[in-house]
């Protein structure tokens, strides 16, 4: 069953919505915020593509978000503005299905709500607590949609969003409901900061900024909210035990710094002249990037524009675009992949 | 929501504080004794007045995997994994030439944490590089996909403790959907100082042994425990020969979309779970033989599904084994599951342990002894923090 894409909300280093992506598209570059990280080896500087969050308030009054920290500020916003972009704003969402798919999950809180613990277990904070549990942000996002459909979080790393869309498909063609939001999002820590910037420094790869942001989807099974045309296919697994199942005619989307570490990998995947392009350096390096690649596939379709003409081209290639699929693909370090590939709504 | 095939269940795996598998588990679950005491994992933090089911054995037979060196929850998760692969009578060499996907509920293995950080810190590394590099490098789903060799999908669900749940939900539809040959389905959460005193921060858990659905209950005692199931498909099943163990019938999940830490005060989420499991499963209230309920012993949990079964179920029996092994969070729902089919083999539910004073504001309690049950339908539910509920209709398989 395809799965139609009826709304998309994003936000991230390049702003916020579709259309500071369509610029970040258009201009072909971001500028990274220089971040200071604490370390125990001393202060750092590190070029991070941060997220601001300030919108939200068009959605939610602030004074009920006072509890709700940046994790959940991102994912929520990233709802909203899906719901927005749907046309579903004002609609009754009662059944709606909700997933969240995170590859750190509420990193800065949890880490945070440890340090008090080991400090001081007198003084944790409930409210920490809470929100440091793993499906705060999709509790928050049900709570404040009035959303009691199904209702899941998951947590894969870089292979968080398409087994969450893999769920959101399973949802749609077993009749559980007729909508789903399912989006990715992943925050900016100082932890992570540190790990990306020393690794990818020192081996001298270090080419594109930690990122941050949420992308989030409005999905239905049904083709008149095709707006952005159908996602084909969600699959994750083993690259090692078969092919993956790329089409031989697609645009091939994925991170740069993994396709340039494990090139012969990929390559082992894709057609002869299929080309493969990235728009990481638009959004940063995080484990919810594939959303960003979603969002933009499907701002190519929306548009009829090849999405291939704004990207940075990692494999030059051939096709009959944009007529032909787009697939997001990731191979990480074990062999592991996951991949959504979409088509046009025509 | 229309009816949905049955998903057969070849295998299952579990150790909990209760035992280190299956029939040691729930032998121990009739003979009606527990053995909560203060943590021994953590036992260098303050405040450990609050007891917890502790597995305290060496449960882990290191030699018997390639992955030895894992995290305790991925050590719990391949034990329970490996139980339910001897007990479907599966070869490790049909799991790898089949599609065979792993989806597992978790708490403590989702999402990067301090005790991540710590376990794989050593005096030469940087204090973060490797330890990051290592729990990206795996969770309990891929330590199970990469132990077994698995070709299929892999996901790991935090719905926080309707996880295990979830997952065996969201696991049967991989198989329904042609998207797996079989799937090993479940959850696995080891005992965790930042839950421990993260509950102790909510005021809901006991300084006591629990009780669930007990007028002087006072919250609930944390555990650690692994449960997984094999769900099968037909096809797959039918070319080995062999019979199912169990069913899975139906699976419900929604929200409450009230509150973060409370429940709704009229269970709506629940009832909507339970609408939807039994609808898929085919199942009405007369046919369940039993159900065996979430029952942490906090004042709020076990007041909501009292209502709802007083309401939904008002004469099937219905018990809660939080009493004997704790609350084990993204696992509860898995070993409850497993439970649950085990009663439906053996004809009877044990006694809720904790329980011995009905409370008057509840319109229905569980039962005080083990009790013979007819039937060859159940339903087992979890409630989670954030809302989330969900509901498994189990089935008697045939096994042989």
């Amino acid at each position: 069953m395809k799965i139609a894409m009826a709304g998309i909300g994003v936000a991230g280093g390049f702003g916020c919505g579709l259309s500071a992506l369509r610029s970040a598209l258009e201009s072909g570059k971001v500028l990274p915020q220089i971040t200071t990280v604490h370390s125990a080896k001393g202060d750092m500087e590190v070029p991070a593509l941060l997220a601001d969050t300030a919108r939200i308030s068009d959605f939610i009054p602030e004074k009920a978000l006072r509890r709700n920290d940046h994790y959940t500020r991102l994912a929520l916003l990233g709802c909203f503005l899906a719901l927005e972009d749907a046309g579903l704003r004002n609609a009754n969402l009662n059944r709606m299905g909700i997933i969240v798919a995170t590859g750190l999950g509420s990193t800065c809180n949890t880490l945070d709500f440890e340090n008090i613990v080991e400090g001081n277990n007198a003084i944790c904070s409930p409210t920490r607590f809470s929100n440091s549990v793993h499906n705060a942000a999709a509790a928050h996002i049900s709570i404040f949609l009035n959303a009691c459909g199904p209702n899941l979080s998951i947590n894969q790393f870089d292979m968080s969003l398409p087994s969450a869309i893999m769920a959101a498909g399973c949802w749609l063609r077993e009749g559980r409901t007729e909508i789903v939001l399912v989006g990715g999002v992943d925050e900016f820590s100082n932890v992570m900061a540190y790990y990306r910037h020393n690794c990818c420094a020192r081996d001298g790869k270090f080419r594109v900024p930690v990122g941050e942001g949420c992308a989030f989807f409005v999905l239905t099974a049904r083709p008149e909210l095709a707006r952005y045309g159908y996602i084909s296919e969600a699959a994750v697994g083993n690259a090692e035990k078969g092919k993956i199942p790329v089409p031989d005619d697609a645009a091939v989307l994925c991170e740069r710094e993994s396709y340039r570490k494990d090139r012969k990998v990929y390559e082992r995947h894709l057609a002869k002249n299929q080309p493969v392009a990235s728009f990481s350096h638009l959004y940063g390096n995080l484990p919810a990037g594939m959303g960003f690649d979603l969002a933009i596939a499907g701002l190519g379709f929306h548009r009829g524009t090849s999405c291939l003409s704004f990207g940075d081209m990692l494999r030059p290639g051939i096709g009959s675009f944009p007529a032909a699929p787009v697939c997001c693909l990731k191979i990480n370090e074990s062999a592991e992949y996951g991949m959504l590939t979409m088509i046009p709504a025509s | 929501m229309k009816k949905l095939p049955p998903v057969a269940i070849s295998g299952m795996g579990c150790l909990c504080a209760a035992g280190l598998n299956v029939k040691e588990c729930t032998d121990f679950l009739f003979r009606g004794k527990r053995f909560p005491a203060p943590p021994k994992s953590f036992a260098d933090c303050q405040s450990l007045s609050h007891p917890v089911f502790e597995i305290t054995k060496d449960f882990f037979q290191a030699a018997n995997f390639q992955h030895k060196e894992v995290p305790r929850t991925s050590a719990l998760a391949l034990t329970a994994a490996a139980e339910a692969i001897r007990d479907a009578g599966i070869s490790r060499e049909l799991l790898r030439q089949k599609r065979v996907g792993v989806c597992l509920g978790t708490n403590v293995s989702g999402g990067l944490s301090g005790r991540f950080l710590e376990h794989f810190r050593t005096p030469e590394s940087d204090p973060y590089i490797l330890p990051v590099h290592r729990y990206g490098g795996g969770n309990p789903a891929v330590h199970i996909a990469r132990e077994f060799s698995l070709s299929g999908p892999f996901q790991t669900v935090v719905n926080a403790c309707s996880a295990g749940g979830d997952a065996i939900g969201l696991a049967a539809a991989w198989i329904r959907l042609g998207l797996c040959d079989a799937v090993l389905a479940g959850g696995a959460d080891a005992l965790y100082e930042i839950t421990y005193f993260g509950f102790m921060s909510l005021m809901n858990s006991d300084t006591e042994p629990c009780k669930p659905f007990d007028v002087r209950r006072n919250g609930l005692n944390l555990g650690e425990r692994a449960a997984i199931m094999l769900l099968e498909s037909e096809e797959m099943l039918t070319e080995r020969e062999k019979s199912p163990r169990a069913l899975l019938m139906g699976y419900g999940s929604a929200s409450d979309a009230h509150h973060l830490t409370a429940p709704h005060p009229d269970g709506r989420g629940l009832r909507f779970a339970i609408e939807e499991a039994m609808k898929s499963g085919g199942a009405m209230p007369p046919d369940l033989a039993f159900a065996n309920a979430h029952g942490t012993g906090t004042r709020d949990n076990d007041r909501i599904e009292s209502q709802v079964f007083a309401d939904l179920f008002p004469k099937i029996p219905f018990l809660s084994t939080k009493g004997y092994t704790g609350h084990t969070l993204g696992a509860a729902g898995a070993i409850e599951a497993v439970f649950t089919a085990v009663c439906l083999e053996q004809g009877r539910i044990p006694a809720s342990a904790g329980f011995s004073e009905a409370d008057p504001e509840l319109p229905a309690s569980p039962v005080r002894e083990n009790t013979k049950i007819s039937g060859t339908t159940a339903l087992s539910d979890t409630l989670a923090f954030g809302g989330n509920n969900a509901v498994l209709i189990l089935g008697a398989g045939d096994r042989k």
